[in-house]
């Protein structure tokens, strides 16, 4: 086991490399001088030279990069060049907000999703079936910024229950979560239930139908415990869900987060910050898939040998 | 053949999904026909008014007619969705088979160069690249494209990796059919099922990658404008006037409910094994 | 299901508990519309963070309700030397920092050296080059020396706040948010990035401890958000409203509307090096060609003035009502491309040495007023046969393209300061080393504006403004549009909130809460 394990985190090293490498020749993707982007309309000539000179930008792409690489390894990630703050800081103080949002939002999207999927496998093709795949469907489909809006002048305006935006109490979190998870826990809710469906059709469900077993200890017992593994395949998704929820959610609901981050340092073309916040969302879904591996490998010893 | 199509008939709610788009494309296609006005016509001083016999869904904050902007939009999210959909399927293909069928040092460097694509969140990497090369309808279009070959490559890889052992292929090569011939006249053809679920599903996507770029100011730009875009311009008078951003909004969803529909039903009708269990 | 809904309907019996007042009567939150980027004083860049920073900085003058009249601030009298060469402040005595150290002549001449120093890379330091020395024979005292007279001096006075030498000179200039010391009526206690600064009354203020123990800022982006958070009492000041929000909300009985004119002035603006535009018949038949009463009325629903110059009516004196006025005439506009030579063609559109008028207008994506704008205009120019294109530019390209001065013609606003002195728009030396993005060379208006530059006598100054406003007019050097107004509203939990003519930062430290 440790030595796959090992093996995984040894591939996992050159795709990190790689992204690297995208996320920062994405930046030389601009048209015209990145530096003259960087110092702003109103920058003097000597004002450009020095910050060319600063960040590297007078020496050839390879060697930029490779300095960018060998500072961002040290924890490194240079300075905003709008506010001249330590990316690191800037990083450091949303990273909480957007994981603490994030959890929530998991934790609604996993209580809605499997209780509603196994429901509406167990009562496949009646009303609830109809009616949770229906408005999975829907939440599936719906533009995030819209469902946002439409949750604030619902909720906030018009019942009064939660605060329109900001952060504070835990009231604060409930419509920013709801509008991250909701469109996550639809997609959850019918993988679920569409393998439910397929495990409950195997032979050993059937057989312990045959068994006379109640069908609720055939659906919990039996089945739900088979129906995991492609589930676990999903929750890899989720990271994928999350960030593009993460980035409209946290402008509506003005959660200080790192997707709100992100929206503001592209806005400015702040190129490092934007540099920084893709790296570390890769690296951590990175992580993410080296740990949905490895559950995998817990749960079935044939992925070991593979 | 007769047989898939028949089964996707059975299933009636990809057969909804099918005539919503077919409606849908339709309603692009004939566009200057079905508008009720000029897309373009302003009335300023009639801004923000609601539904009218003249304006079926009102007006938005120029006064311009949002049925009409939303007929003529159609062209434009669809064509999106479509191109970066069939542009992702090109490159996907190309990409997939040369990995696939070459095998070897080839296959490694695909792969690898997939896998960081498959990585990176590809909303991240898309309004990244959109912000830094300026958002047009090109620049959405081939970035978005560029984001998401990685899915049919991987898919098309593997599938030419199992056919390629297959006794035809074999019995082709000894003829001494071209590599090229092999791959298009006997591999490709036993691929298509499963990329073409997969296109549906990514146009679905596309137009909801669209208007989050809307949304944040990346998205197709005037003159030309998308339901993101139109969204997107109601939503400052969301509560005032709710007309301007409920019917795209509704129109999205639409769009998108139908191609997921269509998706998975096309996945049921084109997989026999999983409808004999019904 | 019967014990969910229960658990539902307690859930929401509990929430609507937890909401009902829990700011204490005396904390003010202000809802911006960004968060704030750099409140270092010598750094200040964008209005949010001068907003903040200007409650806890001060200038050594300042304007209040009116731009009439500048007010001592850190200075209480100031003098200038007959020459022209030296100005003399006296300094407020008694005035500590937040940690209590005094306020000296020092502070101000190591803001102004700091300022001018390259190493600060301040966007504001090619406007103070005319400071050539800073003395301080003792420490109540302050005397700048300058290269030439300049008129405009004590209006750049009112716009750069002191900050505290042996403060700055200890944590340096990049982290300084959240260490921010001045002597100002607020204190800083925590920035917390994109959530909020928490600001608290200073009891040591020279000009009396605020009435308003907690002062919050919080950057909502989403400006439907936030008048939305404003209706609900969640902020109790929010600006940058959308006209529709602002009608709403001000109708409603917890909020009072506040209209706060900008001095920016929006234009439409061609390109005047381009030979298209070399008549200025054509250039005035643009300016009746567009309507821009209509712009006012549909587009910016009220909130601006029409404006017919650079210098909004209610800049003080400096305003020039005497000049040409263009109103929405689109034949005289015909007519008047038919005497340059203009004729109509078969496609609608004019015709000259087999050439079509048409042009392209460059603006910036995601404005929804300036979009509107550009597409009404285009409209009219149409009436009168003239084609026009509408170029969406992403900030980036358009300020590279504003750079090389390569557009026929661009649409934006321009937020000059108080001092008519603009030198820096529309001198013909501008075009290379400034902002005369409309490539406007007049020898008569270089004259004035170098004559009105080094002239320190106010009524000679009006004069010459006076003259430069009605040259501009005259020979259309832009079409002006309107003067925006910024619009806000009040919880009426409070009050005391200045409507002055600011637009760069709103005092708030005579805000108070209602009884």
């Amino acid at each position: 086991m440790l030595k796959y394990v090992m093996r995984r985190i040894l591939v996992a090293i050159p795709l990190v490399l790689g992204i690297s490498f995208v996320v920062f020749g994405l930046m030389h993707l601009a048209p015209g001088d990145p530096v003259r982007i960087l110092a702003g309309r109103e920058a003097t000539q000597e004002v450009i030279d020095s910050i060319s000179r600063e960040w590297g930008f007078d020496k050839p792409f390879l060697v930029q990069y490779f300095v960018w690489l060998g500072r961002a390894l040290r924890g490194d990630m240079g300075r905003s060049v709008i506010s001249q703050l330590p990316v690191s800081f800037l990083i450091k103080s949303s990273l909480g907000y957007t994981l603490k949002l994030n959890f929530w939002a998991t934790l609604l999207g996993l209580a809605v999703a499997f209780p509603l999927g196994i429901l509406a496998a167990a009562k496949r093709q009646t009303w609830i079936d109809y009616t949770a795949s229906a408005l999975a469907l829907v939440g599936m489909s719906m533009p995030g910024f819209w469902l946002s809006l439409v949750l604030i002048i619902v909720f906030a305006v018009k019942l009064g229950w939660f605060p329109t935006s900001g952060t504070g109490t835990w009231a604060h979190y409930v419509l920013p979560a709801a509008a991250l998870g909701f469109s996550w826990a639809a997609g959850l809710m019918r993988m679920v239930r569409t393998s439910l469906l397929e495990v409950l059709r195997e032979d050993y469900v059937r057989t312990a139908r045959a068994k006379g077993l109640r069908e609720r200890v055939v659906l919990v017992r039996h089945a739900l415990r088979n129906a995991l593994i492609p589930i676990i395949t999903v929750l890899g998704t989720w990271l994928a869900y999350m960030v593009v929820g993460t980035v409209i959610v946290e402008t509506i609901f003005a959660w200080p987060g790192l997707g709100r981050l992100l929206t503001t340092a592209l806005l400015q073309k702040d190129f490092f910050l934007v540099q920084a916040i893709i790296l570390m969302i890769s690296v951590a879904v990175v992580a993410a898939n080296l740990l949905v591996d490895i559950m995998y490998a817990v749960v079935d010893p044939r992925v070991r040998l593979g | 053949m007769p047989s898939f199509v028949h089964r996707l008939f059975q299933h009636r709610l990809a057969f909804a999904g099918a005539i919503v788009l077919v409606l849908l494309v339709a309603a692009a296609l004939f566009a200057p026909w079905l508008a009720p006005n000029d897309p373009e016509a302003v009335y300023p001083a009639e801004g923000l008014r609601g539904p009218s016999r003249q304006f079926p869904l009102g007006q938005d904050q120029l006064g311009r007619c949002i049925l009409s902007r939303m007929i003529y939009g159609a062209r434009v999210s669809l064509a999106v969705g479509f191109l970066a959909g069939v542009l992702s399927l090109g490159m996907g293909i190309i990409l997939g088979s040369l990995a696939g069928y070459f095998g070897g040092w080839l296959d490694m460097l695909i792969m690898r160069l997939a896998e960081v694509f498959m990585t990176i969140p590809q909303f991240l990497l898309v309004i990244a690249a959109v912000a830094i090369v300026g958002p047009s309808f090109t620049s959405v279009l081939v970035i978005i494209a560029l984001s998401s070959w990685t899915g049919y490559a991987r898919v098309l890889r593997g599938e030419i990796m199992a056919i390629k052992q297959k006794p035809f292929v074999e019995a082709a090569r000894s003829y001494g059919a071209s590599d090229a011939r092999i791959l298009l006249r006997h591999i490709l053809p036993n691929c298509w099922s499963p990329l073409i679920v997969m296109v549906t599903l990514n146009v679905a996507n596309v137009i909801l990658l669209e208007s989050s770029l809307s949304f944040l100011g990346f998205g197709i730009q005037e003159p030309q404008a998308s339901w993101g875009s139109i969204l997107s311009q109601g939503r400052s008078v969301f509560q005032t006037a709710p007309h301007v951003a409920t019917f795209p909004g509704v129109a999205i969803m639409l769009a998108v409910l139908a191609f997921n529909l269509l998706g998975d039903g096309l996945r049921d009708a084109l997989d026999p094994k999983l409808v004999e269990g019904e | 299901m019967k014990k969910a809904m229960l658990l539902a309907l307690t859930v929401s019996l509990l929430l609507t508990g937890c909401f009902g007042g829990a700011q204490p009567k005396d904390t003010f939150v202000y809802a911006l519309e960004a968060d704030i980027v750099n409140l270092l004083p010598v750094r200040l860049t964008n209005v949010v963070s001068t907003t903040v920073s200007r409650q806890i900085h001060e200038p050594l003058v300042k304007y209040e309700d009116t731009y009439d009249e500048i007010l001592p601030a850190l200075a209480t009298e100031w003098d200038m030397d007959p020459s022209g060469l030296s100005w003399t402040f006296k300094l407020r005595p008694n005035v500590k920092w937040h940690d209590g150290q005094p306020f000296t002549s020092e502070d101000v001449k190591y803001t102004y050296e700091k300022l001018l120093d390259p190493a600060t890379k301040s966007v504001q330091r090619a406007n103070y080059q005319v400071i050539e020395k800073i003395e301080t024979p003792d420490p109540l005292t302050v005397v700048f020396h300058l290269s030439e007279p300049h008129g405009p001096f004590l209006d750049k006075m009112s716009q750069i706040p002191i900050m505290a030498k042996h403060h700055v000179s200890v944590v340096g200039m990049d982290d300084y948010n959240n260490k921010a010391i001045g002597t100002g009526p607020f204190m800083m206690v925590e920035w917390v990035p994109n959530d909020h600064v928490k600001l608290q009354a200073n009891p040591n203020y020279w000009g009396g401890k605020p009435a308003i123990e907690t002062l919050v800022f919080k950057p909502i982006p989403e400006a439907s958000v936030r008048a939305m958070a404003l209706e609900k009492g969640e902020v109790h000041y929010a600006d940058r409203l959308t006209a529709e929000d602002y009608a709403k909300v001000a109708k409603s009985n917890k909020v009072t509307g506040i209209e706060v004119q900008s001095l920016a002035f929006a234009y439409f603006g061609h390109n005047n090096r381009n030979p298209l535009f070399a008549d200025k018949r054509v250039r005035q038949a643009l300016a009746y060609a567009i309507d821009r009463e209509s712009i006012v009325r549909d587009v910016r629903k009220e909130a601006a003035i029409a404006a017919s110059g650079p210098i909004a009516p209610t800049n003080g004196e400096w305003f020039n009502p005497d000049v040409k006025q263009y109103e929405y005439d689109p034949e005289k506009a015909k007519s008047l491309l038919a005497q340059a030579g203009w004729e109509m063609g078969s496609d609608g559109f004019l015709q000259k040495d087999g050439k079509t008028f048409s042009f392209s207008v460059i603006l910036a994506t995601g404005d929804e007023t300036m979009r509107s704008q550009g597409v009404l205009i285009q409209k009219w120019l149409k009436d009168v046969g003239i084609d026009l294109k509408l170029e969406f530019l992403d900030w980036s390209v358009m300020n590279d393209r504003l750079d090389h001065r390569e557009y026929e013609a661009m649409m934006l606003s321009m937020t000059p300061t108080a001092d008519p002195d603009q030198y820096n728009y529309w001198h013909s030396t501008a075009i290379d080393n400034g902002f005369n993005d409309w490539c406007y060379s007049n020898a008569q208006v270089d004259k004035l504006l170098e004559q009105g530059r080094r002239e320190t006598d106010p009524v000679v100054r009006k004069e010459i403004y006076d003259q430069v406003q009605a040259i501009l007019a005259e020979d259309v050097a832009a079409v002006f549009l309107y003067h925006p107004k910024i619009l806000g509203g009040l919880s009426k939990n409070f009050t005391g909130m200045t409507e002055g003519p600011v637009g760069q930062a709103q005092l708030l430290y005579k805000v108070q809460p209602v009884d």
